[in-house]
């Protein structure tokens, strides 16, 4: 048994480590093609819209991107696709050819179903993840957005509840250390849920430190009417969560409360529980009566 | 006159009393070899259950789609042939019929036998016998087992009481006359069960009253009891038990399997005792064209039951169908319904055949038939989930009953002959005060 | 003959009395034997559960029925204010079948036990294949509990049904009554059985499994309780499981971790339940195996590598 498990654990050992060697190697693209370089602007515009295509098309396997130096998801997970490994080996062109072809070996699907044009948005948000991407030349460079370059320091979270408004103002100070508006910065603001948080909006701080997000108002509430809000500024640990009387309070009915036939015994419907008694209590009264008639006949022995 | 009708009565009663007593009193070598060989059977059972206790029910063929097998097939046909001291005692004596006199004892002696042994098999069939206690302990009123349990229980009560109080009579004269011809033991339970009876009138009098009572009771919980059984196919969601008419069509079959059993029962107390006096070819007549009856009943719910899906075809119903009318159950379908039903209805038509050895054949074939009947309505249901059965070994999508199931089934079948046997040796089969109240004889004298 | 019946009647009397003691004294010895043999066990012995904080904890043989109760009555309760829902997306399934194993891993079973099934399916001849995880669909209207003759298998008040392996005779009723075959039952002694046998029955894990009663899936119950996804639902490595609190309308992929709102997933996906008609309630609900990303590819081999036609197989 031993030996068999054995050979079956090396077995597998092999035939993973081929998958894996095909996952570097053979995903048949010509030389041409890699030597293709982004087609869009690097702008601001095509990196959000492909970002919105990474969330609904490839995060689902791919997850969150982060900026680390190697890739250490394994398959069957997908690839941390900010390794500045792998943004380094591959040119504008693989990216946009491994999206396009896919590769059976690793599961991962190809999406010529997208318009190369969302595809070469794709690509614009994956090198968003890599600091040291020069955009080709031939392609206008974007117009550098207004960055803020000091340090943030915190965040508070603000709320009206008569209108549903969740308002996180950030402190920050600038490279001198003062105090100074973070204009420009990505806050992601969450709703806490059962196992996990539920993203409700990425927004943009305004010239002072503040972004404004409305709270989805359908949504549900705990029993008391609370709900857990968090933001966090986006790619750091800076957040904060805070509890608030949003959403629509939920009217939980425990469905052990009403009687029914799924139900434990002391849920029987009444109806059931009397007929069942009933009957049985007259079925047996009856036997009751006939032993007692036995009874009858015996006290009769004597003639 | 009236001293030699006197005289003749106490001949005639005298004649009656001997014959219906003789197998009670008299060793038979084939009566010993029978009980010899059942309780063979029945050690073979018990050490193979043995092994099931000991190594779970996997033991059996049964899978976790095929959950249900040949136990579960054995206990609906248990309670089927069970049903058949209702039938003959209450149904057909309560509107007048005379001929049952040498009959309906064997019919409630096979009834409490085999309603004892429904019982047993289902606790066999338990995966945890040893929490059977639970069962009342946190009972739930919307189970069908719980009712199931209930009816059960209710009609060993009433099986047992419409054994023991016509047999009152017989017992008091058993107590008065065969004092020194049985072993005293015998005796002294003949002293114990006969309960004081003197055969006073007072005693006459509550004795038909309750007897009336328990007969009327009978009906419905006899009828709930085969009812509950099938419920607990027919309230499930599976197609081939889905079905809104399962509980008639299971209380007609059961009137079927029971007067098979009673048709070989009869045929071979005749012979063994030699009571060819008292269970005559008249006897085998009547039962016989009771026997077309209720395979008629059947018939027309087997129509229903078959026909209504199968001009529909509701996907699972047609593939539970096409199982059973040309697929891998159909050769045990076919022959169950030809042998089980038409032939019986088709030869108890001609009055040759309704004699006692053709009615023996035709009762045996009958009760085969329903044992047969009831596993091709437990399993072809289950192989046939909603959701396709794969991931598993290849024999979850099939069943066959392996030895040690067939062998706990059959020690339990013969456990039930054995009571039968025993109930049916120990005590009178024929009623002696009937027989002689129905030769004119006044009994109360003898007493 | 009036002496005679006396004297008759008193012997009578005592053979009764002494039938009757002597009936009742046999009964109560083997119940009592019977009881005993299942609660027999060495003093100084130690049992081990795993507690709500994920931690093993040992304790001693008196303190066994003390944990098990509470074991018991947690188990039972569930956790209020929770109504826990599963979203399958047939279109992301690829047979990966990470699932089985974890499950299998999770509550001690053997290969050919399954709690969650990847099926292969085909709707019609004409329609194609998908794979289809089934795991126990926790139904409000559960088939199942409904015919329980001991309470043994229940619906708690957050949806899920649940096995008492400590209560169930193994009638196997509930497997009968069960539409989508989500039931099994130990045959024989379940595996690990033997390393099982000083750990207290947690029932939200369903271990030590028990020879002769129900298993069943149990939406990893103790798993939920530290707020962890189901064994299954964290397996998967292709996205296939939304899992989450219906009452907070939004459900957490989990290979993915992404939150989504519920009704708007069921909605823009076109979601529905299995055998709608049989009127069971499911809290699992399935996305269509539309825009699959990956073709249907199957290899012949089962989940136990033996050799299975690709024709689904319909019962």
């Amino acid at each position: 048994m031993n030996t068999i498990l054995k050979f079956a654990a090396i077995a597998v050992f092999i035939f993973w480590n081929t998958i894996g060697l095909n996952a570097q190697t053979d995903w048949g693209i010509s030389d041409e093609q890699k030597a293709e370089t982004l087609k869009i602007p690097f702008d601001q515009a095509n990196q959000e819209a492909g970002e919105a295509i990474f969330n609904t098309q490839c995060k689902m396997c791919h997850n969150e991107m982060s900026v680390v130096p190697t890739n250490t998801r394994q398959l069957p997970l997908s690839p941390n696709l900010g390794s500045q490994e792998i943004q380094k080996k591959n040119s504008d062109g693989e990216f946009f050819y491994k999206i396009t072809l896919g590769h059976a070996a690793t599961g991962m699907p190809p999406f010529d179903r997208l318009s190369e044009d969302e595809r070469w948005k794709l690509v614009a948000y994956i090198r968003t993840f890599y600091p040291e991407y020069q955009p080709p030349a031939s392609i206008s460079a974007a117009p550098a957005a207004e960055k803020f370059v000091g340090t943030i320091k915190g965040l508070t979270l603000d709320f009206d509840t008569s209108n549903g408004n969740i308002k996180v103002q950030l402190q920050a100070v600038d490279e001198m250390g003062n105090p100074a508006n973070a204009k420009n910065v990505k806050v992601n603001i969450y709703v806490k849920r059962a196992f996990g948080d539920f993203l409700i909006n990425t927004k943009k701080t305004d010239g002072q430190s503040v972004a404004v997000e409305q709270f989805p108002l359908d949504l549900p509430a705990d029993t008391n009417g609370y709900v857990t809000v968090i933001a966090t500024v986006d790619g750091t640990t800076i957040s904060a969560s805070k509890e608030v009387k949003f959403g629509e309070k939920t009217h939980y009915k425990n469905p052990l409360d009403e009687p029914s036939l799924w139900g434990p015994r002391d849920n029987a419907p009444l109806w059931l529980k009397l007929t069942y008694i009933l009957v049985v209590l007259g079925v047996w009264l009856t036997i009751g009566w006939a032993v007692f008639q036995i009874f009858r006949i015996y006290n009769l022995r004597e003639r | 006159m009236s001293e030699i009708r006197n005289q003749d009565e106490k001949a005639v009663f005298e004649k009656i009393k001997e014959d219906l007593l003789t197998p009670v009193k008299t060793k038979y070598w084939g009566y010993n070899a029978l009980i010899v060989s059942l309780l063979t059977l029945i050690a073979a059972a018990l050490y193979a259950y043995y092994f099931q206790l000991r190594d779970g029910l996997g033991v059996t063929a049964m899978t976790d789609y095929v959950s249900w097998g040949i136990y579960i097939a054995s206990f609906v046909f248990f309670v089927a042939v069970a049903l058949v001291g209702m039938l003959i005692s209450a149904v057909v004596g309560l509107v007048g019929q005379k001929w049952i006199t040498p009959v309906g004892r064997i019919a409630e002696m096979i009834a409490l036998a085999f309603v004892m042994m429904a019982g047993i098999i289902i606790v066999i069939d338990m995966g945890r016998p040893d929490r059977l206690l639970n069962v009342f302990l946190h009972f739930r009123f919307q189970s069908p087992i719980f009712w199931d349990v209930t009816v059960v229980t209710t009609y060993v009560a009433i099986s047992t009481l419409l054994l023991l109080l016509p047999m009152l009579p017989d017992l008091g004269i058993m107590r008065n006359h065969l004092k020194g011809e049985v072993p005293q033991w015998k005796w002294m339970l003949y002293n114990i069960l006969s309960l004081g009876w003197v055969g006073t009138p007072k005693q006459y009098q509550i004795l038909h009253r309750t007897l009336r009572v328990l007969l009327i009771l009978i009906i419905p919980v006899a009828m709930s009891i085969h009812t509950v059984t099938s419920w607990l196919s027919a309230l499930t969601l599976r197609a081939g038990w889905d079905s809104t008419i399962f509980g008639p069509y299971y209380v007609s079959g059961a009137f079927v399997a029971g007067s098979g059993a009673v048709l070989v029962a009869m045929y071979f107390i005749r012979r063994g005792y030699k009571l060819q006096d008292y269970i005559t070819d008249y006897h085998f007549d009547k039962m016989g064209k009771l026997m077309v009856l209720v395979s008629l009943v059947y018939l027309y719910f087997n129509l229903n039951e078959f026909l209504v899906p199968g001009y529909k075809m509701k996907t699972h119903d047609a593939i539970h169908l096409h199982t059973l009318f040309n697929g891998e159950y159909s050769l045990m379908f076919w022959l169950t319904q030809t042998f089980g039903l038409i032939l019986p209805i088709v030869l108890g038509l001609f009055k040759k055949m309704r004699k006692p050895f053709p009615l023996m054949l035709i009762g045996a074939s009958l009760v085969i038939g329903a044992w047969y009947k009831r596993v091709i309505i437990i399993v072809p249901t289950l192989i046939h989930a909603h959701l396709p059965i794969q991931n598993v070994p290849k024999d979850f999508t099939e069943y066959n009953p392996t030895g040690m199931e067939v062998t706990i089934t059959i020690g339990v079948i013969a456990t039930a002959v054995l009571i039968v046997a025993i109930l049916a040796k120990l005590f009178p089969v024929v009623p002696i005060w009937e027989t002689a109240h129905e030769k004119g004889v006044d009994i109360e004298k003898d007493l | 003959m009036d002496q005679n019946n006396t004297t008759v009647s008193t012997t009578r009397r005592g053979f009764l009395k002494k039938f009757g003691v002597t009936l009742g004294t046999l009964g109560v010895v083997s119940a009592m034997g019977v009881v005993s043999s299942c609660n027999t066990t060495d003093p100084n012995k130690k049992f081990r559960f795993l507690n709500a904080e994920g931690e093993w904890v040992e304790v001693d043989v008196s303190k066994m029925d003390v944990h098990l109760t509470e074991l018991q009555k947690r188990g039972r309760e569930g956790i209020p204010g929770k109504k826990f829902v599963m979203v399958i997306d047939l279109a992301k399934c690829q047979n990966a079948r990470q699932c089985m194993a974890a499950c299998q891993t999770a509550h001690h079973l053997k290969p050919e036990q399954h709690h969650i099934n990847v099926l292969r399916m085909e709707n019609d001849e004409r329609t194609g294949h998908y794979f289809m995880p089934k795991p126990c669909q926790h139904c409000d209207n559960p088939p199942c509990t409904k015919v329980c003759p001991v309470d043994a298998t229940f619906q708690r008040q957050d949806g899920i049904v649940l096995i008492d392996n400590e209560r169930c005779i193994g009638c196997r009723f509930c497997i009968a009554a069960c539409p989508y075959s989500a039931r099994i039952f130990n045959w024989t002694e379940p595996k690990h059985y033997e390393e099982d046998t000083d750990r207290i029955y947690d029932v939200e894990l369903n271990v030590p499994q028990k020879k002769g009663t129900i298993s069943k899936c149990l939406f990893s119950a103790d798993r939920l309780r530290i707020g962890k996804l189901p064994y299954c639902v964290s397996a998967c490595p292709n996205g296939v499981y939304w899992f989450g609190d219906a009452n907070e309308d939004v459900v957490t992929n989990g290979t993915s971790k992404e939150s989504t709102r519920l009704s708007t997933l069921l909605e823009e996906k076109g979601a529905y339940t299995l055998l709608p008609e049989l009127g069971t309630k499911p809290s699992v609900y399935y996305l269509p195996p539309r825009d699959r990303l990956i073709k249907y590819n199957y290899d012949g081999k089962n989940y136990l590598g033996e050799d299975e036609p690709d024709k689904p197989h319909h019962g």
